[in-house]
């Protein structure tokens, strides 16, 4: 009874949607440190398959993904009342282009320019969480 | 003509003289009669009649003693008696003879032979008696009484005679008497009319002559002041007067056409400017070189009454080449010249340009053509142009086009203001349409240049984001690393990471540093303004710079009083830090010192300081020291590297922040850069955020 309750309570799923696998592999790794079960996708597409499938505590998004980006997914995510309360951090690499206050608006909760370092964005992602609703 | 002579002023003023002078004659005349008739009776009475009267009376006398006489001897027989006879007797015939030559002195022999009676018979008397009684007293004493009684009849004789002569002389010297008063009693009244006629004449005369040359003379003054009032309706009379003044009348009128037409003229000529500054006006309305063409033909077509107007520009690189031309119906439009006319134009209008000339034609059948254009001509011919006025239209550097006025086969007088205008005209449309040239031209290239420019900003941008996702790998894993995530490192692999780390740090501060530049130079720097503190913001820089300053031997000191807030964009103010930090370890040798310390301003802002004990900066270069992309020369004689944007982009920030910035800088000795910043935004900046 003890393990799926840790399952279920303890075990935290964070998903990272980014094109550069690098960057991917990165966030993997110090997420994956600090105890999440991590499930990282290459495009929106995937991103948004893998999030109503597998419904993690968490998604990074990269806003400049090919095919469809990352603002997209989230707008997608906020549409469905299933996905509409999971926290989402998005990633860029453009800071004043892309609007934040925009960002924030349409549903992010933080948003992270690159380059980052990998300390901080495990602190945005527990912030994140804390505030979150269900945290 | 021979009117002339004979109505002028001189020939009027003859005739008066004339008529003046005959009258002063017959006043004269009348006089010199009246003196000689006076003169004349005056002598007849003093040298004829009074003297002839005088030895009249004395022979009466004698005659009367010698009978006395002769009578008292007779009754004495004294001799005694006899005296006054013998005084008497030679006398008498002498007194008569002096009567009569005194009389026939002033002419008169009336009565000579009444005189002569009586002498005859006072000599009978006494020769027949007197005589032979005083010649014998003593022999004939007594004379018989017949003789006595005979020379008593003959005595009487002489005495009736002589008293007839003696009445004639008196009846003849009262008569001459009254004569001459009557003559003086008439004569002065006679005289005194004929004077008062002769001046009367004189007058009527003179007024006549001198209103015969005054009258027309105060009408044409008149006129003449009509002329000088404006009124130049005013005509004179050219039938009044003196030839002379007619003369002066056609004068005045020829001077009053001549005004007239002058005054046509004018009107026509200021119309004529009217419209003409017209088109100048109008070529100023655009920058479109066609519309201007057009402006300028139907504008001169108008002004010039023209039919048919004409305008070619050459292909040029001052201006574009077009050709604008405006025809009466129902003439037809020419076609474009073809390459060999318009060279052949060309060579005209830049014939024409160096000698700064026109060519008015007036009439094309009389014209030679010496100046060469003989497409122009040619072209003149073929639509029958009967007189053309061509212009030419170019710069300092030459003739670029031409303009061609004509008329539809017939001839017209070009005026010289004509010619000028259009040169005028031609000068106004080649600047307009050269500046407009330029003006298209350089916006073009402002157009190209700004492309240019957004490309360039938008190659950094590009540039610098596809920069941060690879760098976001290396810093990232770099601190996974030193992290140990990836397990316990050698201390030399350590001290290889923090040489990495470093210069990951450098490249990324570099990426900030272009993209903050691209984004002011396409004027899209927005600040994304919260409330910042401050002690926490420098708490992350020294994070980031101290590294830096380690590695390169200096102390870092920074000091910042807790809980100071201030209202900025937390990534900029960030940036500004590390550029100051940045700079001021980059210049510092190793063993220096750099100091950053924020203090309080009382006037509701934030003094930052940086300092360093570093290299400085030539005063020479220091106004040029926040020019993006100046280096100071120390700086790159020591070979550091830098671009040369880091204090431009801070001093841009500090600005965008409503704040200031300034340094003290001493070569050798170090530089200390004070930065001023308000607390609160200013309201246009928080507005623009």
């Amino acid at each position: 009874m003890g393990e799926p309750q840790a399952t279920t309570a303890g075990l935290r799923v964070a998903l990272i949607a980014e094109d550069d696998s690098d960057i991917r592999e990165l966030v993997t790794a110090k997420l994956g440190s600090a105890g999440f079960r991590v499930i990282a996708v290459a495009d929106g597409v995937s991103a948004l398959a893998a999030i109503r499938e597998q419904r993690p505590t968490i998604a990074l998004l990269d806003v400049m993904m090919p095919g469809t980006s990352g603002l997209e997914v989230l707008a997608e995510l906020r549409r469905d009342a299933a996905t509409a309360a999971i926290p989402v951090i998005l990633l860029s690499a453009r800071s004043q282009e892309f609007d934040v206050q925009t960002g924030i608006a349409s549903g992010a909760s933080d948003y992270i320019v690159k380059p980052f370092s990998p300390r901080e964005l495990l602190e945005r992602v527990e912030l994140a969480l804390e505030r979150a609703p269900g945290g | 003509m021979l009117s002339d002579s004979r109505d002028g002023v001189a020939s009027r003023l003859r005739r008066l003289v004339l008529g003046l002078l005959i009258l002063l004659v017959l006043v004269g005349a009348t006089g010199l009669i009246a003196i000689r008739i006076a003169t004349d009776q005056t002598t007849k009475l003093t040298n004829g009649y009074t003297p002839a009267t005088a030895a009249h009376q004395q022979t009466l006398t004698m005659m009367l003693d010698a009978e006395t006489a002769v009578r008292g001897y007779l009754l004495t027989g004294n001799p005694a008696f006899l005296a006054p006879y013998r005084t008497a007797r030679p006398q008498i015939p002498r007194q008569l003879q002096e009567t009569r030559a005194d009389l026939n002195h002033i002419g008169v022999h009336t009565w000579d032979a009444a005189i002569d009676n009586e002498r005859t018979l006072a000599m009978q008397w006494l020769t027949s008696y007197a005589d032979p009684i005083a010649a014998s007293p003593s022999s004939q004493r007594l004379p018989t009484t017949a003789r006595q009684n005979a020379a008593k009849v003959l005595f009487d004789r002489f005495r009736k005679a002589d008293a007839a002569v003696s009445a004639e002389l008196d009846s003849n010297r009262a008569s001459l008497r009254s004569d001459a008063a009557q003559l003086r009693s008439l004569a002065l009244p006679l005289l005194l009319l004929v004077t008062g006629l002769a001046v009367l004449a004189g007058g009527v005369l003179a007024y006549r002559t001198s209103t015969s040359i005054t009258r027309p003379l105060r009408a044409l003054r008149s006129v003449v002041a009509r002329f000088d009032r404006g009124d130049l309706s005013a005509s004179a009379n050219e039938q009044d007067g003196p030839s002379e003044v007619r003369a002066l009348a056609r004068a005045v009128n020829a001077v009053g056409r001549r005004a007239r037409a002058d005054v046509t003229a004018d009107r026509d000529a200021e119309q004529f400017r009217q419209r003409t500054r017209l088109i100048s006006s109008t070529l100023r309305r655009t920058t479109n070189g066609e519309q201007m063409a057009e402006h300028l033909i139907r504008g001169m077509a108008d002004a010039y009454e023209v039919d048919r107007a004409w305008l070619h520009i050459f292909a040029d690189d001052r201006v574009p080449a077009l050709t604008a031309q405006w025809q009466r119906e129902p003439l037809r439009p020419l076609a474009e010249p073809l390459d060999y006319q318009s060279a052949d134009i060309r060579a005209l209008a830049q014939r024409l340009w160096d000698h700064a000339q026109t060519i008015a034609i007036d009439d094309h059948r009389t014209y030679e053509p010496t100046q060469g254009g003989r497409a122009l001509f040619g072209l003149a011919q073929a639509v029958g142009a009967g007189s053309s006025l061509v212009v030419p239209i170019g710069d300092t550097l030459g003739a670029f086009g031409l303009i061609w006025l004509s008329m539809a086969g017939h001839p017209r007088h070009w005026s010289l203001t004509e010619s000028g205008v259009a040169q005028f005209l031609a000068a106004d449309l080649a600047h307009s349409l050269t500046q407009a040239h330029v003006i298209q031209t350089q916006a073009e290239a402002v157009r190209l240049l700004s492309e240019l420019d957004q490309a360039k900003s938008d190659f950094i941008s590009t540039v610098s984001h596809e920069l941060r996702t690879p760098l976001t790998s290396i810093t990232g894993y770099l601190e996974l690393l030193r992290d140990g995530e990836a397990g316990e490192l050698p201390e030399r692999a350590r001290s290889m990471l923090v040489v990495v780390e470093r210069n990951a740090v450098r490249l990324r501060n570099l990426i900030e540093d272009l993209l903050t530049q691209s984004r002011i130079d396409a004027g899209r720097l927005r600040l994304d303004v919260t409330t910042v503190d401050l002690a926490a913001l420098l708490g992350s820089v020294d994070e980031a710079m101290r590294p830096l300053a380690v590695a390169n031997g200096l102390q870092l000191a920074m000091s910042a009083p807790a809980g100071l807030k201030i209202e900025a964009d937390p990534s900029q103010l960030e940036q500004v830090f590390t550029n100051l930090i940045g700079n001021a370890c980059k210049f510092t040798a190793a063993g220096g010192r750099v100091g950053v310390e924020l203090v309080p301003d009382e006037e509701d802002g934030v003094i930052i300081m940086v300092s360093d004990t570093g290299m400085g900066i030539p005063a020479e270069e220091s106004s040029q020291m926040f020019t993006r992309f100046f280096r100071a020369s120390n700086a790159t004689a020591a070979a550091l590297p830098g671009t040369g944007l880091g204090l431009a982009i801070v001093r841009e920030i500090v600005h965008r922040h409503g704040g200031s910035i300034e340094f003290d800088s001493q070569v050798g000795v170090g530089s200390t850069f004070t930065v001023w910043l308000p607390l609160h935004l200013p309201r246009d900046e928080a507005a623009r955020s």
